[in-house]
């Protein structure tokens, strides 16, 4: 290594006399972007879009008068132009490239596919070409990590150094990793790997119409999406069933089967439900980490009243039946505007926030009393450092670890958690979809042969929950030294060691 | 670096000690809801620290060292008292007055495991002072032969008459000469001045072509070879140091903001002997290379006698003697200071010399002894005068008895032993004549005399244990056993206090100026009437021979 350790230059300045490698990853990165800049830009528009709507629908609620829906409009008609440019933007695996809807016509000819290839076939590509993309963008990303530590960071090591060896030694926190990967791909590229699209197979049915050959007739005709989706429900006997990996009467392919009435694709449903989950998700974990983080510190570094108070305010909500108070929170505001925003997610994110927060803070109460106990919080004070500063620069990151291990531990048990109201008939309303919903719809159906309603939900809630407990647990042991024997130098509240 | 000694040298020659502590207390605990019991850590203290001077304080774990040093940097709030630096009482600081003051004075600590943040870079660590106190602020000093009024505009702002400016502007001649201190990684030619005279006044704007973040790196590195360290070592982190290292990375932290005062709370204890010889002659010589004053906290007596200028002495909140190291190490006036020298062990094994060793524990700073704070464990407490010529061991076990009494009277009485004493049952003392027994035999136990088991009845073994004390002390030592065995034990503590208690444990010492240097003790001993501490300890050394 031939790190010349005089120079006092900034990143910018190291990057200046050094510009390859940084060059070379630029130049990938704009490169991945550009392929899939329609999806991103999707993606963006369909969140800021969701709340910018929410706040519109919000407003006018609340202010009313009439300034208000103008103001509405103006977001609407933004947001239009928006998913206008969005979807006008090139994209190199997206649905209109890789088309997988269309029809067979009796020569055993594809219409409408891609290359004329069964809709199976085009969907599988589309899917690996979706999830190969992601994995590469990552890849890069972390090639990007590697070529700052290897030209351009100045230290030769640092404690995250350990950390990241031990997480990438660590098989069950790599599995949950892969898991969690999976899990967010679906979610950000939901209208890409759908078979169907939400606004055709949820939202708005009737406005599309579809072709098939009516082999009655003997020539192509067109169906609303909403009349092909009645007939092609599952409704538990054999001749009213799509099941896995089945085509339906329309030639279209449902790799996970239908719903019941009316017949929506269920894999569509669980992609665009993906969302709804991990935005609730991690909006609430979001906020639970945050209440806990910043009265973790403060109560650590004053002590005294401040803990009294939080230990109250948080024994109070522990007292509280957790589910019942959801329930109750759903249904006070299922006509309030709050309970309005992505159809009550919002009001459940901040409720689950709220419930959450006070076993997190508790969690990391332990680990913030012992760091504010460290004598470089002391020193700090010595030389005047501001109590703020003190705690971001000298206690956060010794509890970070702590919040990211309880936060990915803790995701699942929202998800879980929301399923189980909108199982319930609380939580998010129709139509957006949450996986809660489809477990409900099934689980009349569970000895039928339209098992797969409710099942596949099941399953997929279980794998996702089990991979951000896994990643947790990689986390955990990556985070402390003692996990791998030999080295106990870095980590979380180092101990002990000597001269 | 010497001449910048000679330059600020004239700001610190001014009259008085740099640090002047007038009766200090620090309590902990206080403010209960329901009337408190504080922990009494320094308990009122008074002392000065000359400027370049290094004060030694020692004493056993928990004699509140440590709090008395930090209450000296602020770092915990004095319950009572004042500590005056350069003549401002500190305590009443606060805000930027106290941000600013810091700058003056800071602190080393102990354990260097603790007391540098392991996420840090050793650079970022002994920038985060200057980052803080958003140094160099480029206090202009502008020397005007007319000496008119000067105002400061730009970069710069205008130096404080006592402190020794970044920049200095020498108006004599046609042209301004500008220096800068030595401090500052910048030469002059990085200053640009622009001055504008009017006949009474003179306004001065600087500005400096260096930006404030190459200083302070340029500062940190010069830091880090100040203290022996090297520059590359400024993107390591503590994990990559040894022991000595990192204490080395402390020192270097603590000087960042140029302090006059700092205090080094035990600074090579937690490093190996190997290492602690060059920690100390480290700070030996940033002392004399910064002129800095040093409160050297301690507890080992080697040490000490090898840096300090005067030595404190200190038990249970208190300073027991205070003065010139030699002074003190060679002929120690008050009876804790020649406990505790007595415990230093001879290289020599040969010397036959006496060693005195101390009973038991220190007490409680909750709940501290009436009197002298060292008179329930010293070996040479005045006794009342008919007791004045009773045997060794029989003032040692009713001192051993006394002792056993207060343990138990502080001792908190759990939910179990109040429902027992409401019960009427026993609370733990139906031993007590075993107790008796071991601490009157003079070998522990009655079983050498003779006494049968058979007969051994409580009184048969009480009679039998206070055999052996002298009869002058038999009788009110029985009655005070007979109290506690009928469940009095606080008559009994209070009858053993009225018959064996005398100046020791009822009315506080004086500090008493005990040598012409100035030294004092606190000890009864030194007043008229009664014999001096060493002459006291010869006695005590020969009866037990």
């Amino acid at each position: 290594m031939s790190k010349t350790v005089t120079q006092t230059k900034s990143l910018g300045e190291r990057i200046l006399a050094q510009p390859g490698p940084a060059l070379v990853w630029v130049l990938g990165l704009l490169l991945l972007c550009a392929l899939e800049m329609g999806a991103i830009a999707e993606m963006t528009v369909a969140i800021v879009g969701g709340l910018a709507s929410s706040f519109a629908a919000v407003a006018t609620a609340v202010l009313g008068g009439p300034v208000m829906p103008s103001i509405a409009g103006t977001i609407a008609g933004g947001l239009e132009s928006a998913t206008t440019i969005a979807a006008g933007l090139p994209d190199l695996v997206s649905r209109s490239v890789i088309p997988n809807q269309g029809y067979q016509t009796p020569d055993g000819v594809w219409h409408g596919t891609f290359l004329g290839l069964e809709p199976k076939y085009a969907w599988l590509l589309r899917v690996a070409l979706v999830y190969g993309y992601i994995f590469v963008f990552l890849w890069w990303l972390w090639r990007g990590y590697r070529a700052y530590v290897d030209h351009y960071r100045t230290a030769d090591w640092t404690p995250r150094d350990d950390m990241v060896r031990r997480l990438r030694s660590h098989s069950w926190g790599k599995f949950g990793l892969v898991v969690v990967i999976c899990f967010v791909g679906m979610a950000m590229f939901a209208p890409t790997i759908s078979p169907s699209t939400g606004e055709q197979n949820m939202y708005n049915m009737n406005a599309y119409d579809i072709q098939y050959y009516n082999s009655d007739a003997g020539s192509v005709e067109e169906i609303s999406v909403l009349q092909a989706n009645f007939q092609s429900a599952s409704q538990g006997s054999g001749s009213q069933n799509v099941g896995l990996w089945q085509y339906d009467d329309f030639d279209r392919f449902h790799p996970f089967g239908t719903l019941t009435s009316p017949g929506q694709d269920l894999f569509t449903f669980m992609a665009y439900g993906a969302r709804i989950s991990l935005l609730v998700g991690s909006v609430a974990i979001g906020i639970a980490l945050a209440l806990a983080a910043g009265l973790g510190m403060i109560t650590a570094y004053y002590k005294g009243l401040a803990d009294l108070t939080v230990v109250f305010v948080s024994d109070t909500i522990q007292s509280l039946p957790s589910l019942l108070v959801l329930m109750l929170a759903s249904m006070v505001f299922s006509h309030h505007w709050l309970g309005k925003i992505y159809n009550g997610g919002l009001l459940l994110a901040v409720m689950f926030g709220i419930v959450y927060f006070p076993n997190m803070w508790r969690s990391i109460r332990g680990p913030a009393l012992q760091v504010a106990e460290e004598e470089w919080v002391d020193a700090a004070k010595s030389y005047g450092q501001r109590s703020s500063t003190t705690m971001r620069k000298h206690m956060l990151p010794y509890i970070l670890g702590y919040l990211l291990i309880y936060g990915s531990m803790s995701i699942g048990g929202v998800i879980i958690g929301t399923a189980g109201l909108t199982f319930l008939g609380f939580g998010i309303n129709p139509p957006i979809p949450e996986w809660g919903r489809a477990i409900s719809m099934g689980q009349a159906y569970v000895t039928t042969p339209a098992w797969h309603i409710s099942l596949l939900p099941g399953l997929l809630i279980v794998v996702v929950v089990t991979g951000f407990n896994a990643l947790g647990d990689g986390i955990r042991d990556a985070m402390d030294p003692e996990s791998e024997g030999e080295d106990t130098s870095a980590g979380v509240g180092a101990t002990g060691g000597g001269a | 670096m010497s001449e910048l000694l000679e330059e600020d040298s004239p700001t610190r020659t001014d009259d008085g000690p740099l640090v002047e502590v007038n009766g200090l207390k620090t309590y902990y605990d206080t403010g209960g809801l329901f009337g408190s019991n504080p922990v009494k850590a320094v308990d009122g203290v008074d002392f000065a620290i000359d400027r370049g001077e290094t004060l030694g304080l020692v004493g056993e774990s928990g004699s509140g060292k440590t709090t008395l040093g930090r209450t000296l940097v602020q770092l915990e709030s004095a319950t009572e008292g004042e500590v005056l630096f350069d003549g401002t009482d500190v305590t009443t600081l606060s805000g930027s007055d106290l941000k600013n003051w810091r700058r003056e004075a800071q602190i080393v600590f102990q354990d260097p495991e603790s007391s540098l943040n392991h996420r840090m870079t050793i650079g970022e660590i002994i920038r985060e002072p200057l980052d803080v106190h958003g140094w160099p602020n480029f206090s202009v000093a502008v020397n005007d032969p007319d000496d008119r009024s000067v105002s400061v505009s730009g970069d710069g702002t205008r130096a404080e008459p006592n402190d020794a400016a970044d920049i200095t502007v020498e108006l004599a001649g046609a042209a301004p000469t500008i220096a800068v201190r030595d401090a500052l990684a910048m030469t002059a030619d990085s200053v640009d001045v622009s001055v504008s005279e009017q006949s009474s006044s003179v306004s001065v704007s600087v500005s400096v072509a260096v930006s404030k973040d190459q200083l302070r790196r340029a500062r940190v590195r010069e830091l880090l070879e100040t203290v022996g360290l090297r520059e590359e070592h400024y993107y390591r982190y503590p994990h990559q140091f040894s022991g000595g290292q990192r204490q080395r990375v402390g020192i270097a932290r603590s000087l960042a903001l140029e302090p006059e005062f700092v205090v080094l709370d035990e600074p090579v204890s937690a490093l190996d002997v190997s290492v602690q010889a060059k920690i100390l002659n480290l700070l030996d010589d940033l002392q004399s290379e910064f002129g800095l004053t040093y409160l050297f906290i301690a507890h080992d007596l080697s040490v000490v006698r090898h840096i300090c200028d005067r030595v404190a002495v200190m038990y249970l909140g208190h300073i027991m003697e205070i003065g010139e190291t030699e002074e003190l190490f060679q002929n120690p006036e008050n009876p804790y200071t020649y406990s505790l020298l007595s415990a230093i062990p001879e290289p020599d094994p040969t010397a036959d010399r006496e060693r005195v060793t101390l009973r038991g524990t220190p007490p409680s700073p909750r709940d501290p002894p009436s009197g002298c704070p060292f008179s329930t464990r010293c070996p040479v407490k005045i006794r009342p005068k008919e007791f004045r010529d009773v045997d060794e061991h029989t003032w040692e076990s009713v001192e051993t008895l006394r002792e056993i009494l207060r343990e138990r009277e502080d001792r908190e009485m759990g939910v179990r032993d109040h429902a027992k004493a409401l019960l009427g049952l026993e609370t733990g003392f139906e031993d007590f004549v075993d107790v008796a027994e071991e601490v009157f035999t003079r070998n522990g136990s009655l079983d050498a005399k003779g006494v049968e088991t058979a007969e051994r009845t409580d009184a048969a073994r009480i009679d039998g244990a206070l055999d052996d004390v002298d009869p002058v002390a038999r009788e009110p030592l029985k009655e005070a056993i007979e109290l506690v065995l009928a469940d009095k034990e606080t008559q009994a503590h209070e009858l053993l206090i009225e018959t064996f208690e005398s100046d020791c444990g009822e009315q506080s010492p004086e500090h008493h100026t005990v040598s012409d240097s100035g030294r004092t003790s606190y000890c009864h001993r030194h007043r008229t009437e009664f014999d001096d501490t060493a002459v006291a300890f010869d006695d005590l050394l020969s009866s037990a021979e």
